[in-house]
């Protein structure tokens, strides 16, 4: 287990290594002189001197990402160029709000994902699973901007149930946290419909038959489980993948998280800021991907602690 | 003389086994799929508004009619009017067309970088394919549409690069997906046969290894244009790809995100025109998986 | 002695591309109590869809189209789902042939088997807990309070059946269906499992059905014997009698591809071709195209079952006018 764990970390800090490279060089990518992108077409000669001295753009190209790097793993992505403010702080201060629409989107998503699930798989080829197939391609085809636009429409702006895109409290949550969690849902609903059409063809199901067990208890204490392990993984996965998903969606609800922050700091070619996001979007992507692994190995008693084999 | 007698049963087999007969039957399935022909006919239609969109709009996209401004859908105006009096239904013909472009554009990004970096890994291998895969590995430790963003913030925001965007964060997936497949193909046999008598590399990647990852390659080109016209209308949604007056989809729907107190019509329909669209791409993706790739299907 | 399970005329189809198949066609047994009765046959003959069909175990595609299963008396048939949930595990009690995968990887052996208990019987947990521990001990595990805490997996085949064993024993069935209960385990494994339900059918007055395709097995465990081939009883008759003067011709066959210690080293005969698939089945005797004694009437018609003395009947012409001494 521990050899394991270790392992997963290893790769992973390679992986932040690679994206750390890919987000200093986001910087050089710029075509033309980064410098004068940043501060504009009306920007004095000094001032870009200034700002390249600063970012250090005068050195070799390996003295600056070990000066990046250097300061990185110390904690300091920089100085945004717009507010003045580190980097990190800002990031600190939106990640939160992000994390809340993410998790919230995510119980959504299970919720709606494993009961969809289940109900396809129990009336398999039925007409119930064939909605719930058409469901899921349409989760999949919708653009998630739309559905929070339409669901703004109906629910606040036709019936007033919500208020329209202004605080951050639990009432403002609720829309984003459906739009996001209904998109994320199709995925987690596949997977239990297949999973558990799978299980329930098992020998161990016909056993917990045989064993004159009610329907229920064959249901959901002998075959969810079974079916949840691959599950989880995949819920791991889109939790990072609503990070993904948060950014567009934040948008529709002015929703003050990373999202916002980064799109902004695009708008206002605030490079500091958006290496930095990037970077860090990659950190809590790639640290959760290990955890889902950890998690894994855990809730699967096949998986032996010690060496992971069969 | 003896050695080559024996090799010739293998070059027998080697045809045999060769993709043409996989793919009539493989056609054949299609044309039964009921599915799959209402979707291929459904985009085809779509196809012939892009192209003839000039002739069907009833108004010119950028037309501006004052006198009816922020109109709900009448008889002049089918689908309405936007903020400054244009025509919603010409404006989303239009689009059509900017759609199709762009994702089909995208899609010929990912397609060959994609492809050509999946070949490689799988062809080659050893420290390239482990190279190339770790790279692939980092990009794909960030979501596509976090991966677009960045590129969009290097290269600036336009509709052109927004395309490019979207066609470059998608290389990773698609490049992995075609390197296991190759793989597969590689590792059956048949490929080694043909190399054991004499037959030079690129011949093997053209005749052998091409053909047989078509399936794959149709399925999931299918499948990344449904995530090209999504991305791209994200990246525009948010204001970073198709810049005003553009009618595409997603500017029009985030012009029409500031008037959904009053203009329900502006956010509703190319909302719809995107779903619908993508909708009908997935399902013939899904469609295709069933035929092509069974083993992965749902 | 008084019958404890009498199935008669038990037909059980399939939904196919083309039509039903009748996989089990017009099974007629009766299994006494305190016997233990072996179904025989080779591997997709019918046995298992028999066994599966008296406790109404089918997939969705499978169906009991005709017959009856008396359990003391009682048609089962007729038997709603519900009810038959309260005999399943209660009254008969099945397992399985392969331990391996017949037990849910992701649930703790206690669990696995208190939840019979807790299905059919009113008792608290701690009791449950306490019986089951019990239990493991009657078949025979030691470090019985651990293993209960044990995932299947960390037990080897021959324990993981005896964990089966005690799941289908916890309520005290009167009668057990085995299905092939030692044909994944080791040999020496075999011979302990089969001493092991020997023992406990004698401590808990339990009835066996005992499904093989090992004639030793049948050997060392039935009273009487029913032999299937292609769906169809073709020979029932007591143990002794099959082993010494086996009647149908397939029955000889069966008999002669069986290794045997007592009689030397001699090859072995196998019966030249393969069981039918339902699909396959011959418009005679479905063993014609096998048999060596086929005859002409043999591919024609189907041979009723000849009742041959109080114990024994045969399903083949050769029967016909009881002539004893055609073999």
């Amino acid at each position: 287990m521990k050899q394991f764990i270790v392992n997963r970390v290893l790769s992973g800090i390679v992986v932040i290594f690679g994206i750390s490279i890919f987000s200093f060089l986001l910087i050089h990518l710029i075509p033309g002189d980064p410098v004068k992108i940043m501060l504009g077409i009306n920007a004095s000669p000094e001032q870009v001197v200034k700002l390249t001295r600063h970012l250090g753009l005068d050195k070799p190209l390996l003295v600056q990402y070990g000066q990046y790097i250097t300061n990185v793993i110390q904690g300091d992505f920089g100085t945004s160029l717009k507010t003045g403010r580190p980097v990190l702080v800002e990031i600190l201060e939106r990640f939160p709000e992000t994390v809340k629409l993410a998790v919230f989107g995510l119980l959504i998503s299970v919720v709606i994902g494993i009961s969809l699930g289940i109900l396809a798989a129990r009336f398999k080829d039925s007409i119930i699973d064939k909605l719930c197939t058409a469901f899921a391609t349409l989760g999949v085809s919708i653009p998630s901007f739309w559905l929070a636009i339409l669901l703004v429409m109906i629910f606040s702006v036709q019936l007033s149930w919500f208020p329209i895109a202004n605080g951050t409290g639990l009432r403002d949550l609720i829309l984003p946290a459906i739009t996001l969690g209904v998109v994320a849902s199709t995925m987690i609903m596949r997977l239990t419909r297949n999973g558990m059409i799978e299980v329930l063809s098992n020998d161990y199901i016909r056993t917990a038959r045989a064993k004159g067990l009610r329907n229920h208890l064959i249901l959901f204490r002998h075959a969810l489980r079974n079916v949840l392990i691959p599950v989880v993984t995949v819920i791991g996965l889109q939790l990072a993948g609503l990070l993904g998903g948060t950014v567009i969606i934040e948008q529709v609800f002015n929703w003050p998280g990373l999202g916002t922050l980064a799109v902004g700091a695009i708008f206002s070619r605030d490079f500091p800021l958006i290496q930095g996001t990037i970077l860090f979007m990659g950190v809590v992507y790639i640290t959760i991907n290990i955890l889902v692994d950890v998690l894994y190995s855990i809730i699967d008693p096949r998986v032996d602690m010690g060496t992971k084999g069969a | 003389m003896r050695k080559l007698e024996t090799y010739k049963p293998i070059q027998a087999r080697v045809t045999y086994k060769s993709p043409l007969k996989i793919k009539s039957d493989s056609l054949q399935k299609l044309s039964r799929d009921k599915r799959a022909i209402v979707c291929i006919f459904f985009l085809f239609i779509v196809f012939i508004i892009g192209i003839f969109s000039p002739l069907l709009a009833p108004h010119n996209p950028e037309e501006l009619f004052y006198e009816s401004i922020l109109e709900a859908p009448s008889k002049e105006h089918l689908l309405g009017t936007d903020a400054i009096g244009r025509d919603v239904l010409s404006r989303l013909i239009y689009g059509v067309r900017v759609t199709l472009t762009v994702s089909l554009m995208a899609v010929t990004i990912t397609f060959f970088i994609g492809t050509l970096i999946g070949l490689i890994c799988a062809y080659v291998g050893g420290w390239v394919d482990n190279v190339l895969m770790r790279i692939m590995d980092i990009l794909l430790a960030l979501p596509s549409i976090i991966l677009a963003l960045a590129i969009v913030a290097v290269l600036g925001p336009s509709l052109t690069n927004a395309m490019i965007a979207v066609g470059i964060a998608s290389i990773p997936g698609f490049a992995r997906i075609i390197r296991g497949a190759a793989i597969t193909i590689k590792s059956s046999g048949f490929v080694e046969a043909s190399r054991s008598i004499g037959s030079s590399h690129s011949w093997i990647l053209r005749r052998q290894f091409l053909p047989n990852v078509t399936g794959i390659l149709l399925v999931y080109t299918t499948l990344f244009i449904g995530v090209a016209i999504l991305d791209t209308a994200a990246l525009s949604f948010i204001g970073l790809g198709a810049q005003p007056p553009t009618p595409e989809w997603g500017t029009m729907l985030s012009e029409g995100k500031n008037y959904m107190l009053d203009a329900w019509w502006l956010a509703t329909f190319p909302g719809l025109a995107i779903t619908i669209v993508v909708f009908a791409v997935n399902f013939l993706g899904d469609a295709l998986r069933d035929i092509f790739d069974p083993k992965s299907s749902r | 002695m008084p019958n404890i399970l009498v199935v008669k005329g038990l037909t059980t189809q399939f939904e196919g591309e083309k039509g039903p198949i009748t996989v089990v066609d017009q099974i007629d047994f009766k299994v006494k109590k305190g016997e233990v009765l072996g179904l025989v046959g080779e591997s997709g003959c019918g046995k298992s869809v028999t066994s599966l069909s008296i406790l109404q175990l089918l997939d969705k595609n499978g169906k009991i189209s005709g017959g009856e299963v008396f359990y003391n008396n009682v048609n089962l048939v007729s038997k709603s789902e519900k009810e038959m949930r309260g005999i399943r595990g209660k009254e008969i009690s099945m397992i399985f042939q392969d331990p391996m995968t017949s037990l849910n990887p992701v649930l703790i052996i206690g669990k696995q088997i208190g939840e019979v208990i807790e299905e059919h019987e009113k008792v608290s947990g701690t009791v449950v807990k306490q019986k089951v521990v019990e239990l493991l001990k009657l078949v025979g595990i030691p470090r019985a309070e651990e293993i209960y805490y044990e995932y299947p997996h960390r037990l080897s085949g021959g324990m993981k059946q005896r964990v089966m064993i005690a799941m289908a024993i916890a309520c005290n069935p009167a009668m057990l269906i085995a299905d092939e209960p030692t044909t994944a385990l080791d040999v020496t494994i075999q011979a302990q499992i089969l001493d092991l339900l020997r023992s406990l059918k004698d401590e808990l007055d339990m009835s066996i059905l005992l499904i093989t395709h090992d004639l030793g097995v049948v050997a060392e465990m039935c009273d009487r014997v029913v032999v299937m081939y292609a769906g169809q009883v073709v020979e029932t008759t007591d143990t002794r009698t099959l082993l010494r003067k086996p009647r149908h011709p397939y029955t000889v066959g069966l008999i002669q591809s069986t290794p045997h210690q007592s009689k030397g080293e001699r090859r072995l005969k196998s019966i030249i071709g393969q069981v039918p698939t339902p699909d396959q089945f011959l418009q005679g005797c479905r063993f014609a195209d096998r048999c060596p004694k086929a005859m002409d009437i043999c591919h024609s018609t189907i041979p009723p079952l000849f009742e041959l003395d109080g114990q024994t009947s045969c399903r083949c012409w050769l029967y016909d006018d009881k002539k004893e001494e055609v073999i």
